[in-house]
């Protein structure tokens, strides 16, 4: 089960011992994850796996060597740590490296639910079967997967900096099927006690029953309501395209002359808050900072980006405490975003549409135009024509291209209850134009 | 055979396994990248043990499970076997009509990516001395925000046994690379790469192919390019006459092509997660997949592809298998299961990414077979058309239709030159729709193996590195311009 703080840590100290006389940055994690999927009624894919993987940081004035390995032995850890340090001496001098920190302990913030660690195969194999026979007695087929893991996390530096955290998973998602028509229900929860088998697949089997018989309707500009997991998707790609510190210092980013101006509709506030229990929480980011709640965007109006100490020393502030395992070069990003919710529910909001397109999710969406917060992608499990304030008809899968910023400005009603969807928690939203530019083929 | 390996299936059979597979993969891998002077360097390793164990549901039908560990230990391999076997008799709780495969005699042999220079013999102060040559070749103008080059070199060791007496080794080289330019004017934020986008282009091969990049000399284009693209007009939208270049139509040929022929997705195994097929097997007897200049091959046998290999994750050899043929869908790529759920034998598309996941099907290279156009002259026979140029942006569906994708650049074609260049050009489609306006094709002359590698499949997710050998063609009538 859990290796434990203590033997952790020596671990780490061990293996950065070895990175002298470079002062060294390391983390190690430690990770038990299984994943039962299931098709056509059947499990058809059910693996484990367990690892340890390193990776340290050596530091060498302003010259920095990384390097990474898997396994608990110390030997090995050990050289991992001093190929870092020998990387460094070959190195170039980074003039904008401010150093490794310092950081206080962190807030304890275990999220560690030791049903879920303790999960047997058979276990996991009963609620995919509860799945599995409700489905199927809906004579409908099941697709899914549920995700469990363990983990163990620390991180430290020779500057006397060090973290621990434990964590568990789980994510049960539920996709039912018959023909073309699809639903799908998923729940992510950081305990046992927070998967429902049963509601997950009654949520899928009712959106794959009104999915049946799809008619194609117009693309173009249209009034949606987007239920959370489109919501979640869209703001993770916001984030994506431009809430990180590395974009914002090179330029990149749609936050640039924008930190205090209004960017899109004063109802949207999005904060990144490591300790809501609702999400993941990360009391410490992977350089051993410790986190606190940001806000990123204020009722419309952009606060700042998420930085780690490189780009914040750029920017001429401090850490945010958002890095990202290093070396890297992506730059830092947040990891518990939450767009707060408003005050209406979903159900108020088809109400309150005379014509317009029921969004359940997103599926493969990608930046178009990052600078401009241009997004294209396609809905998925489940589309429906709202007339007259009420579901009417599936419609067929449309793709999409329209700017998230944009969008944000057409807010017409956020909803109440914001749900989990992966790390990000989301309300679904009423948009009054959101922009339709083909359809799915036959 | 090797001691783990055999301890592992010893291990499973004792278990109960009817049959068992084992992988121990060793995955050594390098990245670098300058970005504005600054070198990146992570030396990464990452080595375990895997093992699949199927159980028999009676009547021929099997289930499994798999387990790994980075431990490589007697007593790991011992375990996680028999983990393995108590994972599957726990799928058989679910079993459905269970899983079969294919007939597979066991194979044994060597196999290594033939290379000239092991990219991890060369020193790291003369790959730092070559991409900061590249990377300072791209700055110079004020307006490069960002300035890049990139080097990443990998090495797998994989040993693979079977109960039935397999025993493989291999060893695949894979090495590439590329420089990008970011050019910053006010709102306006482009993008030019050579030979390609997202960290260049990569081979199985040696350090020999990232020095044919030679980045350096390209460099200088790919900074104006960009700095050019700041002030470029929008490309206009409508219905236009394309010639898309050998990169972005790597690009098109994977997810248009490349996904939708996986089997195991035809038969629903990925339908939670990244969607169905429209190519259902009824469509096997002939579908009209493009027009009679389509011709692609799934080829794991050609060199320097970054899907070559000897054998593939389940032990079956690498193949050349016919996908499409004068525009007639004619097949799959498969693995044991999948191949057997029709009938047949696999297509040796079965990969796993690393010692801690199972093998699913994924293309190995998926190739466009050249035509018979030269460039030069493809342009003359193309005015007023457009010229598509590394991809940018990429989306499809679930079941691998509606499509868009976004270039880096585009060119007006006039009197068979490239003429006005154009920023942000999209383009989309529905896939046999647009492979049906596919009327030429430029020949070997400009033919060349692309690498992608980053693949995302499966549940744990799984990165794999393919390839696409494409020459650049025309496809007429195509939509063009979807913002404006």
């Amino acid at each position: 089960m859990l290796l434990g703080q203590d033997t952790m840590r020596g671990l780490l100290e061990g293996a950065l011992a070895r990175a002298a006389p470079c002062d060294g940055e390391g983390l190690i994690e430690a990770s038990r994850a299984s994943v039962t999927r299931f098709a056509s009624n059947r499990i058809h894919q059910n693996v484990a796996e367990e690892n340890t993987g390193a990776s340290f940081r050596a530091v060498s004035g302003k010259r920095i060597g990384g390097a990474r390995t898997n396994g608990r032995d110390p030997e090995r850890l050990g050289a991992c740590a001093s190929q870092a340090a020998e990387i460094a001496q070959l190195q170039s001098e980074d003039e904008a490296f401010p150093g490794l920190v310092a950081s206080p302990r962190a807030r304890d913030a275990a999220q560690f639910d030791r049903e879920i660690a303790n999960l047997t195969p058979e276990a996991r194999a009963g609620a995919v079967r509860e799945v599995v026979s409700r489905v199927e007695a809906a004579g409908l087929e099941a697709s899914g997967a549920l995700t469990v893991s363990a983990d163990e996390l620390v991180i430290g530096n020779t500057l006397g900096t060090f973290q621990y955290h434990p964590s568990t998973y789980a994510q049960l998602h539920v996709v039912a099927r018959s023909g073309g028509a699809e639903g799908a229900g998923t729940s992510t929860s950081g305990a046992w006690s927070g998967i429902d088998p049963a509601a997950v697949a009654e949520e899928a089997i009712r959106k794959c029953a009104s999915s049946k018989d799809p008619v194609a309707v117009e693309p173009g500009e249209w009034v949606v309501v987007l239920e959370s997991e489109a919501v979640a998707d869209m703001i993770d790609l916001l984030a994506y395209m431009g809430l990180g510190g590395l974009a914002f210092v090179e330029d990149r980013s749609f936050l640039c002359g924008k930190i205090g101006e209004r960017i899109c509709g004063e109802t949207i506030t999005l904060v990144d808050d490591p300790f809501d229990a609702r999400g993941p929480v990360h009391p410490f980011d992977y350089e051993g900072v410790p986190k606190e709640r940001t806000v990123l965007v204020e009722k419309g109006v952009a606060r700042t980006p998420v930085y780690d100490t490189r780009t914040a020393a750029r920017a001429g502030t401090k850490t945010t405490g958002h890095a990202l395992p290093e070396p890297n070069t992506f730059g830092p990003y947040p990891l518990n975003m939450a767009l707060e919710p408003g005050d209406a529910t979903l159900d108020e909001m088809i109400a309150s549409t005379e014509r317009g397109i029921l969004v359940s999710r997103f599926h493969y969406t990608n930046p178009v135009d990052p600078r401009r917060t241009v997004i294209t992608g396609m809905t998925r499990f489940g589309t429906f024509l709202i007339e007259g304030g009420q579901v009417t008809k599936a419609v067929r899968s449309m793709r999409f291209t329209d700017s998230v910023l944009d969008a944000l400005s057409r807010v017409e009603a956020l909803g109440r209850d914001a749900k989990r969807v992966d790390d990000v928690l989301a309300p679904p939203m009423k948009l009054s134009s959101w922009r339709f530019t083909g359809v799915t083929g036959e | 055979m090797d001691d783990l390996l055999q301890a592992a299936l010893n291990a499973a059979q004792s278990s109960g396994a009817t049959f068992a597979e084992a992988r121990i993969v060793r995955t050594h891998r390098q990245s670098i990248e300058i970005r504005n002077g600054v070198p990146t360097i992570v030396d990464s390793q990452s080595d375990g043990l895997g093992v699949r164990a199927f159980v028999s549901l009676g009547g021929g039908a099997l289930t499994f499970g798999f387990s790994s560990s980075c431990e490589l230990s007697r007593a790991a391999a011992e375990r996680v076997a028999g983990e393995a076997v108590s994972i599957a008799r726990a799928s058989a709780i679910v079993p459905g009509n269970g899983t079969r495969l294919d007939e597979l005699e066991p194979q044994r042999g060597e196999y290594a990516t033939p290379v000239e220079r092991d990219p991890f013999e060369v020193s790291l102060s003369d790959k730092l001395e070559m991409l900061g040559g590249a990377e300072a070749a791209v700055r110079g103008d004020a307006r490069v925000k960002i300035a890049q080059a990139f080097l990443v070199c990998r090495t797998d060791e994989k040993r693979f046994a079977t109960t039935e007496g397999a025993d493989i080794t291999q060893r695949i080289v894979q090495t590439g690379g590329g420089v990008a330019a970011t050019a910053v004017e006010g709102s306006e934020v482009q993008v030019r790469s050579y030979p390609n986008s997202f960290r260049g282009n990569f081979r199985t091969a040696g350090f020999e192919f990232f020095e044919s990049l030679d980045l350096e000399k390209h460099a200088p284009r790919v900074a104006s390019e960009a700095v050019a693209l700041l002030s470029a007009p929008v490309v206009p939208a409508g219905e236009r006459d394309v010639v898309i270049d050998g990169g972005q139509l790597a690009l098109q040929v994977h997810e248009s092509i490349g996904h939708p022929i996986e089997l195991d997705r035809v038969l629903g195994t990925e339908a939670s997660y990244a969607g169905t097929s429209f190519l259902t097997p009824d469509k096997l007897s002939g579908f009209r997949y493009g027009s009679p200049c389509v011709n692609v091959v799934a080829d794991a046998t050609v060199k320097g592809g970054l899907g070559s290999f000897g054998w593939d994750d389940e032990g079956v050899p690498a193949q050349r298998v016919p996908i499409i043929t004068e525009g007639r869908f004619v097949g799959y790529i498969s693995g044991r299961q999948s191949a057997a759920a029709l009938g047949g034998r696999s297509s040796g598309a079965a990969r796993a990414d690393g010692w801690d996941r199972i093998p699913l099907v994924r293309m190995t290279n998926i190739n466009l077979e050249p035509g018979t156009w030269a460039f030069d002259d493809l342009l003359a026979d193309t005015d007023g058309g457009l010229y598509l140029a590394t991809n940018r942006s990429w989306s499809i569906d679930d079941r691998r239709l509606n499509f868009q994708f976004a270039t880096e650049a585009a060119w007006e074609i006039t009197g068979g030159k490239l003429g006005t260049l154009y920023r942000n050009p999209t383009y989309t489609g529905i896939t046999p729709q647009f492979w049906g306006s596919c009327d030429a094709v430029c020949s070997a002359d400009h033919w060349s193996m692309w690498g992608t590698p980053n693949c995302g499949k499966g549940e744990p997710s799984q990165t794999m590195y393919v390839g696409h050998g494409t020459a650049p063609a025309r496809f007429r009538g195509v939509r063009v311009g979807v913002m404006q």
